[in-house]
C-alpha cells in the first residue's frame, strides 16, 4: 500500500515537472546546438577560398547543412560520415594529396578525430563560434597528375567517331561533356559502385556503331596510365547484352585493347608511357546501346 | 466487481463536441503534410475501388445486379494491392466516389483523407467513452486532447493508411470485450463481434485479438475463477464461456468476409497468399542508436525505448502511469476485474511486445506499435488526475483557498499549452519528432536515431520548385531509395501542390531539379545529386531546429 501510494505521488510530480520543462525545452533549448549563421558563412568562406578538386570536408554536426548555402557552385564532396569513416574510406572518398576540411565546434575533437583517422594539421583558421582544421591523410606525395574523373574537364578533346567523321562533345562544366541533346549523352564525373564500393567514376554511354574518344595530353613526367572500366548494375541486368569495346592509343597508335563484357565485374589496365608521348586516346565502341550504362575511373601518373 | 459508469446526456454531448473538434483540427490542416509512401498505393487502389462503385451504380441501372460481384469484375477492380484487405480501401474509394466524383465536394487526396479524419474522429470518441465509462468525466474529456497532442499521432492521423484505423479497432475491441465481460449484455456481444470482422477488415494485427481474449479467459478461469471440483469444472467453463466467443465465429468471420471482395472468389488460395505475404514480409530498415536494424534480431528494447522518446514527457508519464495502474488493479481485484484489468495492460502492452520480438520486423516508425496508446494514455491521465486530486484536497483543499476541481483543471490546461509549441514546430513531420529526454531532434540526430522516414517531406520544397523550375523541368524524385513514392508524385501533381509541367524522374542523369530525402543509409545520394549536379548548394531546405530531413538541388547550368 505504501509503495502504491509512493509511486502514484513520483507519477503526479513527475507529470508536474514534465509541464514546465516540456514547455520551457521547446520554447527556449530545443534549437540551440547546430551551427549558427556566422559560424555557417565562415566555414563557407574559408572553403570556397581554399578548396580544390579531389578535397573533402567533414562537417562534425552533420544534421546542420545550413552552411551549404553559401559554398560556391562545384563544392560538392561534402560527408556526413565523420563519426563512421575510417582510413581505409578515406582513398575512396577523396583523391590522394586531397585535403580534409574539418568543420568542428571547437578545437576539441581535433585529437581524437586526428588518432581516429591518422591526420595530420595543415592550418586551421577559426570560424565564427566554430573551427576550420585543414589536415593531410599523408597523400601529398601520391597526387597523380591527372585522375580521369576529378580532371574530366581537362581532357583535351572528347567525341564520336565514325567512318572518320567527327562529332565533338561540348564542355558544359569543368566535370561533363555534352555530347547530344539527350542527358545521358554525356561525358562526365559520376559516382557509381566499381569493384562494390562507391566510387568517383566518369560516365561515357557509347552510341550504337560510333566510338567515343576521350583524349588527354600526356603531363610531363608521366609514365603509367591505369583504367577501369565497368557496366553499371541497370546495364549488367539489361537483357542487351551487347560489350564494349575499350582501346587505349599513344599518339595515335593501339598499347591495349579489351572486350568489357556485360557483367558485374571491373576490368582495369596498367601501361607504361614511354617518354615521348604527347597524346592518349581511350575511346570505347559498342554496337547496341540499348542501356550500356558504362563507367571509367583511373589515372596518369 | 468493476462498476462501469453509464453514460449521461451530457457524456454524448461532451464526447461528440471533442470529436467533432479533431475531426475538423484533422481535416483542416491535411495540407501541412505530404503523401507518405503508403498512400501512393492506397490512394491508387481508392481510384480502383471507387471505379468499381461506378461500376455498380451503372450496372444497377441497367439492371444487372449481378455483374458488379462476378469473379471477373471484382478481379478486374480488386487485384491491385489485393496483398491487403479492401475495407479502409473500400472507405477512401467509396468517400472518392461520392465527395470527390459525384459531389465535387473534395479533390482527389482529401476524400481519402477525409476518412483519415473520421477515424481521429471515431478515436477520440473511444477514448472518451473508455475513459467516462471507466473512470470519470474529467479523464474522458482530458484524454482526447493528450491522445493528438502527441506529433506521432497527429502525423498518421491525416494519413489515407491503416494504421490509425486499427489503432481504433484494436483498442476499441479490448475496451469493448471488457465491457462485456463485466455486463455480459448480448447487444454488447453482437457489437463486439461485429466490430471484430471490421478490425480483421482494416488489418491483419486483429487476428490475434480472438485468441488472446480466448487463452486469457481460460487461464483466468482456471486458476482464478472455478468454483467446481474434477470433471464438474468442465462442465462450469463451457457454460461460462463468453457469449462473444461464439460470436466471433458466427458473425466476425463473416463481416470479415464480406469486406474483402478479393477473397470471395479463389478464398482459400487467396487467404493463404495474404497470410503468405505478411509473415514474410520486409523489413524496412531504421536506424537505433547509430546502429542500422536491416535485419534481425532485433534489439527487444526497440519499441519500447522509441516509445519513451517519441512521446512528449507528460504522455510518457501517463503512459508509465496506466501501465502501473493496470498492475496494481492486476494485483488487488477480484478474479473478473483482475481479467479486465490483465486484458487492457496486454491490450496495451502486447503490440509493443511483438514488435519487440527479436525476429518481428521492426518496419517503419512507431506506427506499427501505437495502437493501444489511447487505452495505457487514458488510464494513465485517471491516475495521475486521481492523485492530484487526493494530494490537494489533503494538502491544500483543506485551507479552502482553491477549488481542487479547478486547481486540477488548470494544472492539466497547462499541460496542454506546455505542448503547443512543439506541436507547431512538428506539424508538418510529426514522425520526425523526439523527445527532450533525447535531447530533441537534434539529440536524436547526434545519436544516430532515425531521423525520418516515407518520402513525404516535401511540401517546404515544392514552393520553391514550382517557382524556380523552367517548363518541362524533371525532377529526381529518390523514388528507389526511400524517397518519394511515383504515385504519390503523380498525386501531387494532380493536386496541383507540384506543377503539372514538372515530370518525375527516378534517374539523377535525367534531372534538372532533385529531391534529397535525408536517411543514414541512403546519405551517398546526396553525393551522387552533387556531384551530378556540380553543385551542393540547396534551392530550398526542410529542417526543424536545424536538424535538415530532406532538401532541393537544382542541376549547375
Amino acid at each position: 500500500m505504501k509503495f502504491d501510494k509512493i509511486l502514484r505521488a513520483i507519477f503526479l510530480w513527475v507529470f508536474i515537472f514534465s509541464i514546465p520543462s516540456t514547455f520551457i525545452f521547446w520554447t527556449f533549448f530545443s534549437d540551440l546546438g547546430g551551427y549558427d549563421e556566422q559560424t555557417e558563412k565562415a566555414f563557407a568562406r574559408i572553403i570556397n577560398t581554399s578548396f580544390e578538386e579531389g578535397d573533402i570536408i567533414f562537417p562534425q554536426i552533420d544534421w546542420d547543412l545550413n552552411f551549404l548555402k553559401y559554398l560556391d557552385d562545384g563544392i560538392t564532396t561534402v560527408y556526413l560520415t565523420l563519426k563512421e569513416t575510417s582510413t581505409n574510406d578515406l582513398k575512396y572518398m577523396k583523391e590522394d594529396g586531397g585535403k580534409i576540411f574539418l568543420l568542428l565546434e571547437n578545437e576539441d575533437a581535433w585529437p581524437q578525430i586526428s588518432g581516429k583517422l591518422k591526420l595530420k594539421e595543415v592550418s586551421r583558421a577559426s570560424a565564427g563560434k566554430g573551427v576550420v582544421i585543414i589536415a593531410s591523410d599523408g597523400t601529398e606525395k601520391n597526387r597523380r597528375k591527372i585522375v580521369f574523373a576529378r580532371d574530366i574537364g581537362d581532357a583535351s578533346e572528347v567525341f564520336f567517331e565514325k567512318d572518320g567523321i567527327k562529332e565533338n562533345c561540348r564542355k558544359v562544366s569543368r566535370s561533363k561533356w555534352q555530347c547530344g541533346k539527350a542527358e545521358w549523352n554525356h561525358v562526365g564525373k559520376t559516382v557509381a559502385s566499381m569493384a562494390g564500393k562507391q566510387q568517383k567514376t566518369v560516365w561515357a554511354h557509347p552510341r550504337s556503331n560510333k566510338t567515343l574518344h576521350v583524349k588527354y595530353k600526356v603531363p610531363e613526367g608521366a609514365g603509367l596510365l591505369v583504367i577501369n572500366t565497368a557496366f553499371l548494375p541497370a546495364a549488367v541486368s539489361s537483357s542487351n547484352r551487347s560489350p564494349v569495346e575499350v582501346k587505349v592509343s599513344f599518339d595515335d597508335s593501339k598499347v591495349a585493347e579489351y572486350t568489357n563484357m556485360s557483367i558485374s565485374k571491373t576490368y582495369s589496365r596498367k601501361l607504361d608511357i614511354p617518354n615521348d608521348i604527347k597524346d592518349i586516346d581511350i575511346s570505347f565502341f559498342v554496337k547496341d546501346d540499348g542501356q550500356r550504362h558504362f563507367v571509367f575511373n583511373g589515372y596518369i601518373d | 466487481m468493476i462498476e462501469l459508469k453509464k453514460l449521461e446526456r451530457t457524456d454524448v454531448f461532451l464526447g461528440i463536441t471533442i470529436s467533432l473538434f479533431i475531426f475538423l483540427y484533422i481535416f483542416f490542416t491535411a495540407d501541412l503534410i505530404g503523401f507518405v509512401r503508403d498512400e501512393g498505393f492506397y490512394m491508387k487502389a481508392a481510384s480502383s475501388s471507387a471505379d468499381w462503385f461506378e461500376y455498380i451504380e451503372k450496372s444497377f441501372s441497367k439492371g444487372e445486379f449481378s455483374a458488379p460481384f462476378s469473379k471477373k469484375t471484382i478481379d478486374r477492380y480488386y487485384k491491385f494491392n489485393h496483398e491487403h484487405p479492401t475495407f479502409i480501401k473500400n472507405l477512401f474509394g467509396f468517400s472518392q466516389y461520392l465527395f470527390h466524383r459525384k459531389l465535387g465536394l473534395l479533390s482527389f487526396a482529401m476524400s481519402a483523407r477525409v476518412v483519415a479524419a473520421l477515424f481521429a474522429f471515431l478515436t477520440a470518441l473511444l477514448i472518451y467513452y473508455f475513459g467516462a465509462r471507466f473512470f470519470n468525466r474529467f479523464t474522458a474529456v482530458v484524454s482526447p486532447f493528450m491522445f493528438f497532442l502527441m506529433p506521432h499521432i497527429f502525423f498518421h492521423s491525416h494519413l489515407a493508411c491503416f494504421d490509425v484505423p486499427i489503432l481504433f479497432f484494436w483498442s476499441g475491441m479490448f475496451i469493448f470485450f471488457c465491457e462485456y465481460l463485466l455486463e455480459r449484455k448480448i447487444k454488447v456481444a453482437i457489437f463486439t463481434a461485429i466490430f471484430l470482422g471490421l478490425a480483421m477488415g482494416a488489418k491483419h494485427n486483429a487476428f490475434f485479438i480472438p485468441l488472446m481474449f480466448f487463452l486469457m479467459w481460460t487461464v483466468f478461469f482456471f486458476v482464478f475463477g472455478r468454483e467446481s471440483k474434477g470433471l464438474k469444472i468442465l462442465k462450469e467453463y463451457a457454460a461460462k464461456m463468453p457469449l462473444v466467443f461464439y460470436l466471433f465465429v458466427l458473425i466476425s468471420i463473416p463481416v470479415y468476409f464480406l469486406t474483402w471482395p478479393w477473397i470471395w472468389y479463389d478464398t482459400v488460395d487467396r487467404f493463404i497468399d495474404y497470410l503468405n505475404f505478411h509473415s514474410r514480409h520486409v523489413n524496412y530498415t531504421n536506424y537505433y542508436f547509430g546502429t542500422e536494424l536491416s535485419r534481425g534480431p532485433f534489439p527487444f528494447s526497440f519499441p519500447w525505448v522509441m516509445s519513451f522518446l517519441t512521446a512528449p514527457l507528460p504522455q510518457v508519464v501517463f503512459f508509465l502511469a496506466g501501465i502501473a495502474y493496470f498492475i496494481k488493479k492486476i494485483i488487488s481485484d477480484k478474479w473478473i476485474d483482475r481479467q479486465v484489468w490483465a486484458i487492457l495492460l496486454i491490450g496495451a502492452l502486447f503490440p509493443l511486445f511483438l514488435i519487440a520480438i527479436p525476429s518481428v520486423p521492426i518496419f517503419g516508425g512507431i506506427k506499427h506499435y501505437f495502437t493501444g496508446f489511447p487505452i495505457m494514455l487514458t488510464s494513465g491521465v485517471f491516475l495521475v488526475s486521481s492523485e492530484a486530486e487526493h494530494f490537494f484536497n489533503k494538502f491544500v483543499g483543506q485551507k479552502r483557498v482553491f477549488n481542487t476541481k479547478v486547481v486540477i483543471s488548470l494544472l492539466f490546461f497547462l499541460c496542454a499549452v506546455s505542448l503547443v509549441p512543439l506541436n507547431v514546430k512538428f506539424a508538418k513531420r510529426g514522425a520526425a519528432f523526439y523527445n527532450q529526454l533525447i535531447g530533441g531532434v537534434q539529440g536524436a540526430a547526434q545519436n544516430r536515431m532515425q531521423r525520418n522516414f516515407w518520402g513525404y517531406d516535401i511540401l517546404d520544397l515544392v514552393e520553391t520548385l514550382n517557382k524556380e523550375a523552367p517548363l518541362n523541368s524533371r525532377v529526381y524524385i529518390m523514388g528507389g531509395y526511400e524517397g518519394l513514392n511515383w504515385n504519390s508524385f503523380l498525386f501531387l501533381k494532380k493536386e496541383g501542390v507540384i506543377r503539372k509541367d514538372i515530370e518525375g524522374t527516378n534517374t539523377i542523369r535525367n534531372a534538372d531539379f532533385a529531391f534529397f530525402f535525408y536517411e543514414k543509409q541512403n546519405e551517398r545520394i546526396m553525393n551522387t545529386i552533387g556531384t551530378e549536379f556540380d553543385s551542393l548548394v540547396p534551392l530550398a531546405v526542410s529542417q526543424t531546429d536545424e536538424v535538415f530531413y530532406s532538401a532541393l538541388f537544382r542541376r549547375k547550368k
